[in-house]
């Protein structure tokens, strides 16, 4: 663990030059909910929640939506180090490979922590999120939903090979996924065939855990079956990249 | 700590010990290492020792296997047989130990882009373990030796070249390694750059280092009076220092050169080519043996334009065992 801290400093150091990230999944999502809160005020009325304001959906929607940009950011943080030619550097260091991952992946669990956190909170002080349930119910959501998030960081980096094909896989799947597992609007208003298919997304089993909290003012009980389901996810995430990560790969970063 | 991680930690330290008590240890050992790609061989058996403060000079054409060799002595490539010990550890059962000992500077330069001079140098150096105390001072040290003081705040996507190169080996220096393996350092350096890596090496030699070193530019293996290793086709086909690599297997080259067509001129036991208005030796001895043609040349002597001499050197060396130049690229190796 020691031996990961430099790497995970380091990897800070790198994202602190170049902050657009944090731009991207701090601030945009914020901007989102204020745009979006009016119109799915009128929707959560429509589908049985009279009391509820739209930030109520829209808050945790556009974490749930945005956290998913992380797995982008993991995977463009092992495709640079072959970019800059520092990937045979650090493992040439002495370093296990178990404390070079965990370095590079520590930084993006903190920054979905933090992520978490900012929206939910700019979101209860700005926009009147009002958290009817368990906050620890929502809490244990939150923190399987950035397990996940990073163990799909992982699986898309053993699969990638450019960075092009991250950012095809990255920037799509945050919008895709967002949309069938019911994060971009409610799942109440998308047609029947997406009701079929949104289980199979970990944007569906986190907007469940979340909603069932904030809108159903429920309990912790109520966020065991969502963080279950996240988990399985990440346990799936965390195979493939275990069979796909090869160390000794070259990659294209650019090209 | 655990038992486990003790007794692991105690067979080393046997392991060590006999390693150094039995042996002459070498700093650097490669015995009989191995490696293909699919069905290509790029490396055939090749043994190597480095001892402390030697110099090794790895010489041979693109593609004769070195950069494999490096990959594998840096555990980041496994070979298919054979063994590597680096400062006692084998790279195969201990790799971590293994890389710990060895500062390793690639041919490619690896540097964190935004990040500054000091900023990647204190980077690998925390990676090695160091303290801050000994990190500020080594930071200093290298910064002094290789001319990076007055860049150590830039970031490194702004430097030359020549100063790119000089970070990448001062991050191979960080944690004074017992043993250093710089892959062709001077790649695209300025003179300045040049001058400072051969200073720097030959001070590492100089406090015990053993320095393993590959280059095209044969000056600067007899600016740094290093052993030679010449590799071709993934197999070590002659080592030794200079003067007896040169005197085993060297030949110097005359040329006379003449106004018309070359004389016929015959010399016992110095066999001679004639190549239209050329005479042309090979020969270990080009001085005195163009002493004796001249001799012989008679009337001839008031055509001749010109004589060249050629001293026997490592080129030839090379020439003469494969029948290529450095400069060739390689056969059959990767």
């Amino acid at each position: 663990m020691r031996r990961s801290v430099p790497i995970f400093k380091n990897e800070l150091l790198v994202l602190r030059r170049d902050p657009a990230w944090l731009i991207l999944i701090l601030v945009i999502p914020l901007i989102l909910v204020g745009l979006m809160r009016g119109g799915v005020h009128f929707i959560l009325v429509l589908t049985g929640h009279p009391g509820a304001s739209g930030a109520d959906f829209s808050v945790p929607a556009q974490a749930v939506t945005f956290v998913f940009y992380l797995p982008a950011l993991i995977g463009l943080s092992f495709l640079r180090e072959h970019g800059w030619s520092t990937w045979v550097r650090l493992r040439a260091s002495g370093i296990a490979r178990t404390h070079l991952l965990l370095g590079k992946v520590l930084p993006i669990v903190v920054l979905g922590l933090l992520q978490m956190l900012v929206v939910f909170g700019v979101g209860s002080a700005v926009y009147g999120l009002q958290i009817r349930g368990s906050v620890p119910a929502l809490a244990l959501v939150a923190s399987a939903l950035v397990v996940t998030v990073v163990t799909m960081g992982l699986a898309i980096t053993a699969v990638v090979r450019t960075v092009e094909q991250l950012n095809a896989i990255g920037n799509i799947a945050p919008v895709a996924l967002g949309a069938l597992g019911g994060a971009l609007m409610p799942l109440l208003t998308l047609p029947a065939w997406v009701h079929r298919i949104a289980p199979a997304t970990p944007q569906y089993w986190a907007m469940r855990g979340f909603s069932g909290v904030i809108l159903d003012g429920q309990g912790f009980q109520s966020a065991l079956l969502p963080t279950a389901m996240l988990m399985t996810f990440a346990g799936v995430f965390a195979l493939v990249a275990a069979i796909g990560f090869r160390a000794t790969e070259a990659r294209l970063s650019f090209g | 700590m655990q038992s486990s991680e003790v007794d692991q930690d105690q067979e080393v330290a046997r392991e060590l010990l006999a390693f150094r008590v039995l042996k002459e240890a070498p700093a650097l050992e490669v015995a009989g290492v191995a490696k293909s790609y699919g069905s290509k061989p790029a490396l055939r058996g090749v043994d190597l020792r480095v001892r402390p403060g030697q110099v090794v000079s790895l010489l041979g054409p693109n593609g004769a296997g070195k950069t494999t060799l490096l990959s594998i002595i840096a555990g980041v490539l496994q070979a298919d047989a054979g063994t590597v010990r680096v400062n006692g550890f084998d790279v195969g059962r201990h790799p971590q130990r293994a890389q710990r000992s060895l500062g390793f500077a690639p041919q490619s330069t690896g540097l964190y882009e935004p990040l500054t001079v000091k900023e990647n140098l204190r980077f690998f150096g925390q990676l090695a373990g160091l303290d801050r105390r000994c990190l500020d001072r080594r930071v200093s040290e290298l910064c002094e030796a290789l001319l990076l003081g007055g860049l150590r705040e830039r970031q490194c996507q702004h430097l030359s070249g020549g100063e790119r190169r000089r970070v990448h080996t001062a991050i191979a220096l960080i944690a004074e390694p017992p043993v250093v393996m710089l892959d062709e350092p001077t790649v695209g350096a300025d003179i300045e750059t040049r001058l400072a890596m051969i200073a720097l090496v030959k001070d590492l030699a100089n406090s015990g280092t053993a320095v393993l070193y590959t280059t095209h530019y044969l000056p600067e293996v007899e600016a740094l009076t290093a052993a030679v290793v010449l590799i071709d086709g993934g197999r070590v086909i002659a080592q030794g220092s200079v003067d007896q690599l040169i005197q085993a297997h060297g030949s110097g080259e005359l040329e006379l050169r003449f106004k018309g067509a070359a004389p016929r001129v015959e010399v016992t036991g110095i066999p001679i080519r004639s190549d239209g208005e050329s005479l042309w030796v090979s020969t270990p001895e080009p001085a005195p043996v163009a002493a004796r043609i001249l001799n012989r040349l008679d009337g001839d002597i008031h055509r001749l334009d010109s004589v060249t001499v050629s001293r026997p050197s490592l080129e030839s060396v090379f020439l003469n065992l494969t029948g290529r130049r450095l400069d060739e690229d390689g056969a059959d190796a990767a």
